[in-house]
């Protein structure tokens, strides 16, 4: 091999060297995800605590920021009331410091049996997952529901009054006033199912959760019935507009000055 | 001065090139393979898959179930009941006196209504998402 050939066949495997060391780093996460360590300097007692410890603190780690959310979603929402505000915020206040607490006890903790204690706390003592944040969705979906209603009936009067229009003007609105007797119904139907939510589920704690892992289902079932109901009486409204439309090609009572008469 | 005492020009030899050629797809390949790892980013746990299977999800239109009305705008993106956007009077019912549409101010409040049962469809998926996040009690 001449000089020139040596050279430049050891140009091209540097290069190849050079790219493919950090794209077989890259490739790291398709291997295996073993945390096992590789050193026997520690005993295995100790290597259970710390993995323990580092268990529940990532636990406590992935709730902190969830509740976080929460509380910052109930201050940002228009549709709840203050009171609900106050009590799902204290709430969310009381389960953050008690997370905390157990943050710094479980960083402290020497013994198993203590940390094993403080860990199970996290879950059993918080429910954050399956109470707290449930919780909080379902009392603002609840009030949500209420302010929906009263923006519905608010409508409802305004067709009532447009329903009596039609009629002077000479119109048949039967149909009309039986779908706004219908649209009013439903609309009690859905804010009174939304209304039963809040003082169901407010005053639940991590205890009652753990003795019934069921015990938020009644107030989903019931926000579950007020939406339907309220969806029913949004698409009736629509309904009753649509019919006190003026038919097509029916001359306005006055003339529009522009754009289509179709409203 | 005539071209046969010029020096040849250096060249790699044709098993030269092929080599180089080989070497280019093999660290091409491996950084493709990199690549397609890095992109891979944690998630919740259970989240997408619980909520899709037990949460009363909202119509694919963001509006939920509503009927064809063209005077209720799309809810979607207005999530979380946060800063939705202003209901404003339909064009049409500013355009044509309220004696064509008797019914035509009603527009801006079932606006309204389909924007808070938008909001409502989000608390209750959100709700379901939360219940099927494992609480991972400790064995």
């Amino acid at each position: 091999m001449t000089p020139v050939r040596t050279r430049i066949a050891a140009a091209v495997v540097g290069v190849g060297l050079v790219v493919a060391a950090p794209a077989a780093a890259w490739a790291g996460p398709f291997r295996s995800g073993s945390t096992t360590p590789t050193t026997s300097s520690s005993t295995p007692s100790a290597s259970t605590l710390e993995a323990l410890r580092t268990k529940c603190l990532a636990a406590i780690d992935v709730r902190l920021p969830a509740l976080a959310e929460a509380k910052a979603d109930v201050a940002a929402n228009q549709h709840v009331t203050d009171d609900h505000r106050a009590a799902l915020t204290a709430d969310i206040d009381a389960t953050t410091a008690r997370l905390q607490t157990l943050s710094d006890e479980i960083k402290a903790d020497s013994n198993l049996a203590t940390l094993r204690d403080h860990c199970r706390s996290i879950f059993l003592d918080n429910r954050v997952y399956a109470l707290v944040l449930p919780r909080t969705r379902l009392v603002v979906g609840a009030d949500t529901a209420t302010a929906a209603g009263a923006k519905l009936s608010d409508v409802a009067d305004k067709l009532a009054a447009a329903i009596d229009k039609a009629e002077a003007a000479g119109r048949d609105v039967t149909q009309a006033k039986a779908d706004l007797a219908a649209m009013k119904a439903q609309i009690a139907a859905g804010t009174g199912a939304a209304g039963t939510v809040a003082g169901a589920i407010l005053g639940l704690t991590p205890a009652d959760w753990n003795a019934n892992h069921d015990v938020l289902q009644p107030a989903r079932q019931s926000l579950l019935t007020a939406r339907a109901d309220l969806r029913l009486a949004r698409d009736l409204a629509v309904k009753i507009r649509n019919e006190l439309k003026p038919p097509a090609g029916a001359a306005p009572t006055s003339p529009a000055p522009t754009g289509s008469p179709q409203a | 001065m005539t071209n046969a005492h010029l020096p040849r020009p250096i060249r790699p030899t044709k098993a030269g090139r092929l080599a180089l050629v080989t070497i280019a797809a093999a660290t091409a390949g491996l950084l493709l393979a990199g690549c397609g790892s890095a992109a891979q980013s944690p998630s919740r746990p259970a989240a997408a898959g619980g909520a899709a299977s037990t949460a009363a999800a909202p119509d694919p239109s963001g509006a939920p179930g509503a009927p064809t009305d063209a005077s209720i705008p799309s809810a979607a993106g207005s999530a979380g009941g946060k800063a939705p956007a202003p209901a404003t009077a339909h064009p049409a019912a500013v355009a044509t006196p309220a004696a064509a549409d008797p019914a035509a101010d009603t527009a801006p409040g079932v606006a309204d209504a389909s924007r808070a049962l938008s909001d409502l469809d989000t608390q209750l998926n959100d709700a379901d998402r939360d219940v099927a996040t494992p609480e991972g009690d400790l064995q």
